[in-house]
C-alpha cells in the first residue's frame, strides 16, 4: 500500500481496518446483539457501496492504474489500463475506495481469524517477499518487523485455538502474557540485530550478494534447464570460462524446406560491465504505447526481416516460407529460439512485453520446451542485397506503413542500443581510432565490419580455454586489454561494444546456429538435432531500414555459416572513420596469464582448505558436545530407573553410588547430620553390593531420604553457575 | 504439536528462502528473530508448569449405559504461565477391563486455576479409574515441551442393572432347609436340636446314646446333636477372571446384584464376603436392607476388581472369623476356578458359574440377560446380551 499510495492517504485505510477489527471482536462477544449490530453495520456498508458506487469504481480504477504502472515499470508485468482521463474528484474517489478497502480487509482478516485458515495466514506472510522481489523494492524494516510480529501471534493464536474443543481449556491470560514477551524479545533482539548487522551493510555484503545469486540461480536451472548442455553464459559475462559443449541434442528442429539459421535466444541490450541484460523494465514500459502501435500496425522487431523482404523485389531472395517446429531437447527452456527470418510470432507472444521485441521468452513456470512458427528461408547470407533492395523499395514510396513504423522504431534502436560507457568510448579511440561523431550519423557498416573484424584478428587469440573473469573491472575492457584470450562470448561482446562506438546499433545474441553441415543431405520435414556444441554468442547490428542482422565476429566461425558479401550495399551513406591506429602493446605471453591464474587459483584453494578445516573441526566439537550431553542424559535416565526400581537391593546400591558421586563433589559442603547419613548409606550400599542378605524396605528408605537431603545441602551451597554446571552440564539431577 | 512443528519449520524455510532470494535485510532480521524467539520459548518450557498442581474429580458411583461428569481441576501455583499443556487422560473399567483415552489440552497463566470438564460413559458396570499420570508442558508457540509428572487418578463405581433371576437358588426352597437356625449338613454340639439318629460306630461317645431308641430298636442307637449357624448363608463372590471378558463380569455383578436381593426379599439371613484388595483384607458384611445390598456391590466392583488370582475364597479361610453358616454361595466368573472346593469342609457349597453352561456339573442351567431392563437397547440387542449362567451343588 505504501507503494501505491501516498504517506498522507494510509490514515484512512488504517483507520478503517483497526475500527472494523475492534468492531467485529467487540460484536463476536455479544450474542445475537452482537449479530444484530454485525448486519447492521454489513446493511450500512451495503448501502454505502449503492450510493458511492460510482466514486468507489473510480478509486478502483485510479488505484489499479498505479498498480499496472508499478508493475509494468517495475517488474515487466504488463497490465489493462483503465480511462481514467474523465473522472471528476479524483481524491475522494481514491478516500472512498480506501475506506472501503479497508473495512474489507478487516473481515477478510477477522474471517481468516475465525475460520483458523492458517495456512491463509502462512501465504498472507509471503506476499511481502514475493512483491519485493518481483518489484526490486526493499520494503521498511520497522514496519516489515512488526507486520511479521503480527503475523506470527496470528499465527500462534489461530494454531493454539484450532483443533478440537472439547477437553481443552485454553488461557488468555498466558496468550497475552506470551505474546508480550515474545514482542518484547522480538523489539529487543531487533534492535541489537540493527546494531550488529546494520541493514545498509547486509545488502552490501559479498556473501548476501553470492547467496541471491547461487539462489536464483539454482531456481533459474531447476526451472529452465535439463543439465549442462554447453556454457553459453546467459548474457552473465563473469560467470563465463572456457567453452565446452555436449554433443547432446539442444534442439530438435523439423522444418518443412530445412535451411541454415541463427537461432536466437538470449539478446542483451544493456551493457554493464559484467554482464549483458535485456531492457530496463521501466525504460521498455515507457515505450509501451510505442510498440502498442507498432503491434497495431503488425510491426515486430523480430520478424522485421521478413517483412521487409515483402517489400524487395527480388526473385534471388529467398522467399519460402516454411513450418518449423522446435523441441528443445537440452536447451535453456526460458527462451523461445527464433530464426531471424520468423514471419509471424507464435500464439500468446504478440502482445508487448518488456524485451521491446529483442526477444521472445518463454511463458510458463518451466519455460516452453515444444512450439512452432513460420519462417522464411536463410535471408541473412543475403542481407547486404536485402538492405538494398529495401532501400530501393522505400525510394520509390512502396510500404508506406513499413516505412513508418520502421523509422519509429529505427528512432528506439538508436537510443537504446547505442549506449556506450565514456570508458570503453575512451578505450575504443584508443584502440579503434576516431570512430566519428555518433550524434551525426553512424560509420557506414562495411568500414566498421571490416574495421571491427580486422582489429579483432590482429590482437586477440581464439582459445576455448578462456579463463573467468573475476576481477571488479569491465569485462570487455579486460578481455582487449589485458587477457585478449577468448571465445565467442568474448568477441561477439567486444565486436558488439565496438559497433555502438561506430554509431551503429548492436546486440550481444546467445542461441544455436543450424549450420549447412546440418542439413546437408536432409530431406523436407526432416527432424535436425542441433547438438550442444552448436550453442553461439554472436553480435548482431541494426540496419536502417531492413532491422537486425547477425555478423560474425568470431575468427573461428566465419565459414560456419553462410555469410552475405559485405561488399554488396553496405557501404551506402555513414561517416568515414580514422584508420586504426598500429597496436602498441603485444599481448602478454600465454605462460604469464597461466602462471597468475595458477597462483590465484592455488591462494584461493588455501582458503577453500582452511574453511574446510574449519568447518571439520566446528562440526566435530558439535558433535563432541552433542554426544556428550546424550550419554549423560541418558545416564540420568538409567539412573532414575534404578532409583524406582522393584529390586530393593539394585535401587540402594544405585542409590549409595549416586550418594557417593555427591559427596565427591564436595565433602566439606555437607552438614554433619548429612555426613552421618552418608556413612549409613555407604554401609547399607556396601551391604547390597557384596552381602547374600536381603535389603529391608525401611533401609531403602533411609537411603533415598539421605540422597535427598545431601542433594539439597549440594544445591544450597553451590552458586546459581554451580548449579547449573551439576544440572545441564554434568547432568547430576 | 506436528502440526504446529511442521508449521514452524514452513515458516522458517520460507523465511530463509525470502532473505537468500531477496537478499533483504528484513527477511534475514525475522529469520534470526524467529530462531531466537523459538530458542527462548524453548528455554521458557523449562520455568513452565514446575508448580501446576492437577486434581481429577468424579462421581462416586454412576449408572451403567449413562454418562457421567468428571471434572480436571489445574492450578498453576507460579507466575510464570503454563503456555500450552497436553495430555491424556486415560481411564480403564478395573472389573471388565474396557480402557481408552481423553485428550486434554489447556493453558494456564500465571497463579491461575481452570477447570476441564469431560464426559465418560461405560457399556458395563465396574469400578472405571481414570489417572493423568504426566503432560507434555509446551513452549508459547508449541513446538518444544518437556514431560511432566501429575499422578493424579480417580475412581468410579458403575453400579449393575438390577434383575431378578430364574434360579431355583433365588428361592427359600432351593435350599431346602427346615431350620435356618441349625445347619442342615453336618452335626454340631448343641443338644438342642437333633442333627441325626444313627446306629453305634466305634469310637461314638457314650453320651450320644440315643438309650429310650436304642431299647426299642434293640440296637444301639446314636443321636447326634444339631450344629448351630449364626447366619443361613454366606455368599462370596469373587471379580477375578483369568481372561477378560465384559459379559461375564457384568453377569457375575448382576447375579451377585440378584442373589442379595433375592435373599433380602425372602428374609434369608444371609451375609456377603469379598475381598478388598485396598486393604488386603477379607471383608464380612450382614445383609439385612437394600443399603446393605448396595454398600457391599459397591465394595465388590470398587475394591475387588483388580485381583490377580481368585482370593476371595482363600482369604476367608485365613480368617473365618467365629461365626458358622450353613451354606455358601460362590459366585464366580471365571470357568477355571475351583476355589469353591475349600469350602467344601466348611458347609454346604452352591456354585454359581457365568460364563459356563456346567452341563457337567449336573447343576441347572439359565441363559442371564445381562442389562437386558435397559430400555436404550434394542430388541436385537435383548436377544444378544446373555451370558450362560450354572448353578450347582458340591457334593
Amino acid at each position: 500500500m505504501s507503494v501505491l499510495t501516498e504517506q498522507e492517504r494510509m490514515a484512512p485505510i488504517l483507520g478503517s481496518v483497526l475500527l472494523m477489527a475492534v468492531f467485529c471482536t467487540a460484536t463476536e462477544r455479544m450474542g445475537k446483539y452482537g449479530l444484530y449490530g454485525r448486519m447492521g453495520m454489513g446493511a450500512v456498508s451495503i448501502a454505502g457501496i449503492f450510493l458511492f458506487h460510482g466514486q468507489l469504481l473510480d478509486g478502483m480504477a485510479l488505484y489499479w492504474n498505479d498498480m499496472a504502472d508499478i508493475l509494468g515499470s517495475r517488474a515487466g508485468i504488463y497490465l489493462e489500463r483503465f480511462e481514467t482521463a474523465g473522472i471528476q474528484g479524483e481524491d475522494v474517489s481514491r478516500l472512498i475506495f480506501l475506506i472501503y478497502l479497508g473495512i474489507a480487509a478487516a473481515v477478510c482478516g477477522f474471517l481468516i481469524l475465525k475460520l483458523k485458515f492458517y495456512l491463509l495466514v502462512l501465504a498472507w506472510a509471503l506476499v511481502l517477499p514475493a512483491l519485493s522481489g518481483i518489484l526490486g523494492m526493499e520494503p521498511d524494516a520497522g514496519t516489515g518487523v512488526i507486520f511479521y510480529m503480527g503475523i506470527l501471534l496470528e499465527l500462534n493464536l489461530i494454531l493454539s485455538r484450532s483443533g478440537r474443543k472439547r477437553h481443552r481449556a485454553e488461557s488468555s491470560r498466558a496468550f497475552l502474557t506470551g505474546s508480550i514477551l515474545a514482542c518484547a524479545v522480538m523489539l529487543a533482539a531487533g534492535i541489537l540485530l540493527e546494531q550488529f548487522m546494520p541493514s545498509e551493510d547486509y545488502g552490501s555484503s559479498t556473501l548476501v550478494t553470492e547467496a541471491k545469486k547461487e539462489a536464483l540461480d539454482g531456481i533459474s536451472s531447476l526451472r529452465y534447464k535439463k543439465g549442462k548442455i554447453n556454457t553459453l553464459p546467459d548474457g552473465k559475462l563473469k560467470e563465463c570460462g572456457a567453452w565446452s559443449a555436449s554433443d547432446d541434442a539442444a534442439l530438435s528442429v523439423t522444418m518443412e524446406k530445412p535451411d541454415s539459421l541463427y537461432l536466437r535466444g538470449f539478446v542483451g541490450s544493456v551493457y554493464d560491465g559484467s554482464s549483458w541484460e535485456s531492457l530496463d523494465t521501466e525504460d521498455a514500459y515507457k515505450q509501451r504505447t510505442l510498440f502498442y502501435w507498432l503491434h497495431q500496425d503488425g510491426f515486430y522487431g523480430e520478424t522485421q526481416l521478413s517483412r521487409a523482404r515483402a517489400l524487395a523485389d527480388d526473385d534471388t531472395l529467398s522467399d519460402k516460407v516454411s513450418e518449423v517446429d522446435i523441441k528443445n531437447e537440452k536447451a535453456d527452456s526460458r527462451y523461445l529460439y527464433t530464426p531471424y527470418e520468423i514471419t509471424e510470432l507464435p500464439v500468446g507472444y504478440r502482445k508487448e512485453t518488456p524485451f521491446a521485441d529483442s526477444m521472445l521468452k518463454a511463458k510458463g513456470l518451466f519455460g516452453a520446451r515444444n512450439y512452432h512458427y513460420q519462417a522464411n528461408g536463410n535471408l541473412v547470407k543475403d542481407f547486404t542485397v536485402l538492405g538494398a533492395r529495401v532501400y530501393q523499395a522505400l525510394a520509390r514510396d512502396e510500404g508506406d506503413s513499413y516505412r513508418d513504423d520502421e523509422s519509429y522504431y529505427n528512432a528506439f534502436v538508436y537510443s537504446q542500443d547505442t549506449k556506450l560507457s565514456g570508458a570503453l568510448e575512451t578505450l575504443f579511440r584508443k584502440e579503434l581510432g576516431d570512430g566519428g561523431n555518433r550524434e551525426q550519423g553512424h560509420t557506414d557498416y562495411y568500414t566498421a565490419i571490416s574495421r571491427i573484424r580486422s582489429y579483432l584478428e590482429k590482437n586477440l587469440t581464439y582459445s576455448t580455454a578462456a579463463d573467468p573473469y573475476t576481477g571488479q573491472g569491465d569485462f570487455a575492457e579486460d578481455f582487449l586489454t589485458n587477457t585478449r584470450i577468448g571465445h565467442s562470448v568474448h568477441y561477439a561482446t567486444a565486436a558488439a561494444l565496438m559497433f555502438r562506438y561506430y554509431g551503429i546499433p548492436s546486440r550481444y545474441v546467445e542461441g544455436y546456429l543450424i549450420t549447412p553441415e546440418d542439413i546437408k543431405d536432409k530431406n523436407p520435414g526432416d527432424t535436425i538435432e542441433v547438438p550442444g556444441k552448436n550453442g553461439h554468442a554472436w553480435t548482431e547490428i541494426y540496419m536502417d531500414g531492413l532491422g537486425w542482422v547477425p555478423v560474425e565476429m568470431t575468427p573461428e566461425y566465419y565459414n560456419v555459416m553462410e555469410e552475405a558479401d559485405l561488399t554488396a550495399g553496405l557501404e551506402a551513406k555513414g561517416a568515414k572513420a580514422a584508420a586504426i591506429p598500429e597496436a602498441q602493446d603485444e599481448p602478454p605471453a600465454q605462460e604469464n596469464i597461466q602462471t597468475h591464474w595458477s597462483l590465484k587459483l592455488a591462494l584461493f584453494g588455501i582458503e577453500k582448505l582452511l574453511i574446510l578445516l574449519l568447518a571439520v573441526f566446528d562440526l566435530f566439537c558439535l558433535i563432541f558436545i552433542f554426544t556428550v550431553c546424550v550419554l549423560r542424559i541418558h545416564a540420568n535416565r538409567r539412573r532414575r530407573k534404578l532409583f524406582e526400581s522393584e529390586d530393593d537391593r539394585q535401587a540402594v546400591r544405585a542409590m549409595a553410588g549416586y550418594a557417593r558421586l555427591l559427596y565427591y563433589h564436595g565433602p566439606e559442603l555437607y552438614s554433619e547430620d548429612a555426613m552421618k547419613c552418608y556413612r549409613k548409606t555407604s554401609v547399607i550400599g556396601e551391604k547390597a553390593a557384596f552381602s547374600p542378605h536381603a535389603v529391608s524396605k525401611e533401609e531403602r528408605k533411609d537411603t533415598a531420604l539421605c540422597v535427598q537431603k545431601m542433594k539439597k545441602e549440594l544445591k544450597k551451597a553451590r552458586s546459581w553457575y554451580g548449579n547449573w554446571i551439576m544440572k545441564y552440564i554434568e547432568r547430576l539431577y | 504439536m506436528i502440526k504446529d512443528r511442521i508449521l514452524w519449520l514452513l515458516w522458517l524455510v520460507c523465511m530463509a528462502g525470502a532473505a537468500v532470494i531477496t537478499g533483504t535485510w528484513l527477511f534475514a532480521a525475522v529469520l534470526l528473530l524467529t530462531v531466537l524467539i523459538l530458542i527462548f520459548s524453548a528455554g521458557s518450557v523449562v520455568l513452565s508448569g514446575k508448580k501446576a498442581v492437577i486434581k481429577l474429580h468424579l462421581p462416586k458411583a454412576s449408572e451403567r449405559m449413562e454418562c457421567f461428569h468428571g471434572k480436571m481441576y489445574l492450578e498453576n501455583q507460579s507466575a510464570w504461565p503454563v503456555f500450552g499443556g497436553a495430555g491424556v487422560l486415560r481411564w480403564e473399567n478395573l472389573f471388565t477391563g474396557e480402557k481408552g483415552v481423553i485428550p486434554i489440552s489447556f493453558s494456564l497463566g500465571g497463579k491461575e486455576k481452570q477447570v476441564i470438564g469431560f464426559e465418560a460413559g461405560s457399556n458395563w458396570c465396574g469400578c472405571i479409574r481414570f489417572c493423568f499420570s504426566d503432560w507434555k508442558c509446551q513452549d508459547f508457540f508449541r513446538v518444544f515441551s518437556l514431560k511432566r509428572k501429575a499422578d493424579t487418578c480417580a475412581y468410579t463405581v458403575v453400579m449393575p442393572e438390577r434383575q431378578k433371576g430364574e434360579l431355583s437358588l433365588f428361592t427359600r426352597e432351593g435350599f431346602d432347609m427346615e431350620s435356618f437356625r441349625y445347619s442342615g449338613s453336618r452335626p454340631g454340639d448343641d443338644p438342642g436340636e437333633t442333627y441325626d439318629i444313627r446306629e453305634y460306630r466305634s469310637g461314638d461317645s457314650i453320651r450320644q446314646i440315643h438309650w429310650k431308641l436304642s431299647g426299642k430298636l434293640d440296637d444301639i442307637m446314636i443321636r447326634e446333636k444339631s450344629f448351630p449357624v449364626d447366619d443361613t448363608v454366606l455368599i462370596l463372590a469373587e471379580a477375578f477372571q483369568a481372561e477378560r471378558d465384559p459379559q461375564r463380569a457384568e453377569t457375575v455383578a448382576e447375579v451377585f446384584s440378584a442373589v442379595l436381593q433375592s435373599f433380602m426379599e425372602q428374609k434369608i439371613s444371609c451375609q456377603a464376603g469379598i475381598y478388598d484388595h485396598s486393604s488386603g483384607k477379607f471383608r464380612l458384611e450382614k445383609i439385612r436392607t437394600e443399603e446393605d445390598r448396595e454398600n457391599i456391590l459397591y465394595r465388590f466392583l470398587r475394591y475387588g476388581s483388580d485381583a490377580k488370582t481368585p482370593v476371595t475364597v482363600r482369604e476367608y479361610l485365613k480368617d473365618p472369623g467365629i461365626q458358622n453358616f450353613a451354606n455358601y454361595v460362590y459366585i464366580t466368573g471365571d470357568p477355571q476356578d475351583k476355589e469353591a472346593e475349600l469350602l467344601a469342609a466348611k458347609g454346604e457349597v452352591t456354585i454359581v458359574e457365568c460364563g459356563t453352561d456346567g452341563r457337567d456339573s449336573g447343576g441347572e442351567q439359565v441363559l442371564w440377560k445381562y442389562g437386558s431392563q435397559n430400555p436404550k437397547d434394542s430388541q436385537k440387542q435383548h436377544m444378544e446380551n446373555n451370558c450362560p449362567v450354572s448353578c450347582w451343588k458340591l457334593h
